[in-house]
C-alpha cells in the first residue's frame, strides 16, 4: 500500500472511530446527585524522573487558579500546575516531611503555609519558595517536652492573620498563634471528650454562615467538629465508615478526601461532599450515602478509582483535583464536573 | 475488497485503542460483608452488599474460589454450621472485584469455663473489654482502631497467656482469634505453644508472609493432645518485621491482637 492512501485510511478510522462511539459509551461518571464528575487520571502526571512525588499530601489554588501540590519528595516539594495538568514550576528540597499547604491572599500577596511533620515545625513562604516566618515545636509550653511530640498536619490562617496549627500525628493539640507567631492558646488534645481529637488531621476556617468558625478532622473518628474561633467546641457531625483528612470549603458544599473508608483496610478511599447543612450528598467512588433517621449509613468504597486520597482542590468550574498518600508515587487525579 | 478489510479492521483496531488510551478499565470494590455473629451458636445471618448500579455478587460457603456460576447474593441469609464464606463483585463493564472471606464458626451450645490472665498488660490504647472479652464470643472489626471493645493489642516479643479452668476439663483443640493489618505493623503471631506446665501438648507456626497482604482475621486452631487440663499456659512470639516492611530499619516486632480464645472439645 502507498504510504498516501494508508495516511487516508488512518485518517478515515480515526474521523470514524468518535461516530461509532466507543468511546463514550463506557465513560465513566462518578458521584451522585448534582455533584458528578468524569475521571481523567493521567491529569497530574510527569516524568518522574524530573519532577518525582513519593506521597502527594496536599494541594491548593491561588488566584491565578495554579494548582500547587507538596509531596514529601526533597527534589521538588512544590509542584506548581495549570488546570491542563502543564507544569508551571517546581521547587523545595528542604522539606523531608511535608504534609500541610494552606494558603492565604494576605493584602495583595499570597503566602504558603507548610507543615513539616519529620522538621516538626511550620514554615511560611511566598510563592516562589522563600521563607518568610517559621513557627517551631512549642517546646516552651507544658504541652510538649521535645520537639519530635509534635507532628503538625495542617494550618488554617484566619483573615485577621491568626495561624492555627492542627498536631494531628502528635498530641491532638490545636494550636492558636497570632501573625507574629506569638502562641495565644492550645486547645483539643488526645481524648475521648468531644472537645477531643483522635488524629486530629485537617482545619480549616468556614465562613458559610457568616461568621468565622473552625472545621477540624477527627479522622481516626470518622468525625467532623466545628469548633469557635476561640476554641470552644460547638458541634460533631458524624460520617460512619469516611476517614477524613482535611475539610476544603468551596461554595456552599464541603470537600474531604477520603483516605480509607468502611472498616478502614488499605485502598478504599474515595471523595466526600457536604451540602450547606453538612449532610453528605456526594461519594466519588463511594456508595450513594444513605440516611435514616437523620444518620448515614455506614460509608464504603465500591469503585477503585482512588487508593488513599489525602486532599482534594477544587477549581472555579468546580472541578476536583485529587493528591493521594502512598500509592505507588502517582500524580494528582483530576475529577471534571459534568 | 481487501481495501474494505483492511479499512475496516484498522478502524476497529484504531477505536479500541482509542477506548484503551480514553477510558481506563476501572475495577470494582469488593462486596461489604455483614455477618451479626462470627462466631455463633445456632446461626448466624449473611449480608453482602456492592452499591454500584449494575454490580451483582456472587459467593461461595465451602472455601473454593467465586466465579459467575458460583450462587447469586439476592438477599440476606443464614448459615447453619461453620463455614468459609467467600464473595466477589462482578459488573459487565468493569474488572470484576477482589475476593473477600472470612470463616464463621459455630460453637457448641456449652462454652468452657474459664479465668484468663496475660504476662504483661495490653498497650493502653488497645485494652478491649478486658480478658473477659476475650472470652465473650463477639468478633471484634476491621476497623481496630475504631472499635474499642473487643481487640486487645500488645508490641512485645513473647505473650505467655494462662487458662485456669473452674475444673479439669477435656479438651483437644484451642482456637485463637487473630487480627492481620500490615499497614498497622499487626502481624498473625510467627508461632503459638501450648503447655501443660512444662509440657508441650500443642504448636501452631505460620509463616513470615513475603509481601503485605490485604487486612483480615485470622483463626488459629491448634490441635491439642487429648485430656482432662485445669491450666493452660499459651504462649505467642511475635512475628519480626520482615525485610519488605517500611518498619524494618527499626528493629521491632508486629504487634500481637487477639479477639477471642475458644478452648474446645471437638468430636
Amino acid at each position: 500500500m502507498q504510504r498516501r492512501k494508508f495516511l487516508n485510511l488512518a485518517a478515515g478510522s480515526l474521523a470514524l472511530a468518535p461516530w461509532i462511539d466507543w468511546t463514550r459509551k463506557d465513560e465513566l461518571i462518578i458521584g451522585h446527585g448534582d455533584f458528578r464528575y468524569t475521571v481523567d487520571v493521567n491529569w497530574g502526571a510527569l516524568n518522574a524522573q524530573f519532577y518525582p512525588v513519593k506521597d502527594c499530601h496536599e494541594m491548593v489554588i491561588d488566584r491565578k487558579g495554579r494548582i500547587i501540590l507538596i509531596t514529601n519528595h526533597v527534589k521538588n516539594n512544590i509542584l506548581i500546575y495549570d488546570q491542563s495538568g502543564n507544569l508551571l514550576d517546581a521547587w523545595g528540597t528542604s522539606y523531608p516531611g511535608a504534609h500541610g499547604l494552606s494558603l492565604k491572599d494576605e493584602g495583595g500577596e499570597e503566602f504558603l503555609y507548610i507543615t513539616d511533620t519529620s522538621r516538626h515545625e511550620v514554615i511560611k513562604t511566598d510563592l516562589q519558595g522563600r521563607e518568610v516566618l517559621r513557627l517551631p515545636a512549642p517546646v516552651e509550653t507544658q504541652y510538649y517536652e521535645k520537639p519530635e511530640a509534635y507532628l503538625p498536619t495542617e494550618t488554617a490562617i484566619a483573615d485577621n492573620g491568626d495561624i492555627y496549627v492542627a498536631d494531628g500525628y502528635g498530641r491532638q493539640y490545636i494550636l492558636h498563634y497570632n501573625a507574629k507567631g506569638e502562641l495565644l492558646h492550645v486547645f483539643g488534645g488526645r481524648g475521648s471528650g468531644v472537645e477531643n481529637f483522635d488524629n486530629a488531621h485537617g482545619i480549616c476556617i468556614d465562613q458559610r454562615s457568616g461568621k468565622d468558625q473552625l472545621l477540624i478532622t477527627a479522622r481516626q473518628q470518622n468525625r467532623l467538629k466545628v469548633f469557635s474561633m476561640e476554641g470552644e467546641h460547638q458541634e460533631s457531625i458524624d460520617l460512619p465508615g469516611a476517614y477524613i483528612c482535611r475539610p476544603v470549603v468551596h461554595g456552599e458544599q464541603v470537600y474531604l478526601a477520603t483516605i480509607w473508608s468502611g472498616d478502614g483496610s488499605a485502598n478504599t478511599g474515595f471523595i466526600s461532599i457536604l451540602d450547606e447543612k453538612n449532610q453528605l450528598v456526594s461519594a466519588p467512588g463511594g456508595a450513594a450515602p444513605r440516611y435514616q433517621n437523620d444518620e448515614l449509613q455506614k460509608m464504603y468504597q465500591t469503585l477503585q478509582i482512588f487508593k488513599h486520597p489525602h486532599d482534594v482542590c477544587i477549581d472555579a468550574d468546580e472541578n476536583i483535583y485529587v493528591a493521594q498518600w502512598n500509592a505507588g508515587a502517582t500524580y494528582p487525579i483530576k475529577l471534571k464536573r459534568v | 475488497m481487501i481495501r474494505y478489510i483492511l479499512f475496516f479492521s484498522l478502524m476497529i483496531s484504531t477505536g479500541l485503542w482509542l477506548q484503551a488510551q480514553i477510558t481506563p478499565r476501572f475495577q470494582l470494590s469488593p462486596p461489604q460483608m455483614e455477618i451479626d455473629s462470627v462466631f455463633f451458636f445456632q446461626y448466624a445471618e449473611v449480608k453482602l452488599e456492592l452499591d454500584y448500579p449494575g454490580a451483582s455478587i456472587h459467593y461461595t460457603t465451602d472455601g473454593t474460589s467465586v466465579d459467575t456460576n458460583s450462587m447469586i447474593y439476592d438477599g440476606p441469609f443464614y448459615i447453619l454450621r461453620s463455614v468459609d464464606l467467600r464473595a466477589k463483585a462482578f459488573h459487565p463493564n468493569l474488572l470484576n472485584s477482589e475476593e473477600v472471606g472470612v470463616s464463621l464458626r459455630q460453637l457448641p451450645a456449652q462454652m468452657v469455663s474459664m479465668d484468663l490472665q496475660a504476662s504483661e498488660a495490653p498497650d493502653s490504647r488497645y485494652r478491649g473489654s478486658g480478658m473477659k472479652g476475650l472470652m465473650d464470643q463477639k468478633k471484634g472489626s476491621l476497623n481496630f482502631a475504631g472499635d474499642k471493645t473487643q481487640w486487645m493489642g500488645w508490641q512485645t516479643d513473647s505473650l505467655n497467656l494462662t487458662i485456669n479452668f473452674a475444673q479439669a476439663t477435656a479438651l483437644n483443640s484451642l482456637t485463637l482469634s487473630t487480627l492481620e493489618n500490615h499497614g498497622a505493623w499487626i502481624f498473625t503471631p510467627q508461632s503459638v505453644q501450648i503447655f501443660e506446665e512444662d509440657r508441650l501438648i500443642g504448636e501452631y507456626t505460620y509463616p513470615v508472609p513475603e509481601a503485605a497482604k490485604p487486612a483480615g482475621f485470622q483463626f488459629l486452631d491448634i490441635p491439642l493432645e487429648p485430656g482432662d487440663y485445669n491450666t493452660l499456659t499459651v504462649r505467642l512470639q511475635a512475628t519480626p518485621l520482615p525485610a519488605w516492611h517500611p518498619g524494618t530499619d527499626q528493629d521491632q516486632v508486629g504487634w500481637i491482637f487477639i479477639d477471642e480464645i475458644i478452648p474446645l472439645l471437638k468430636d
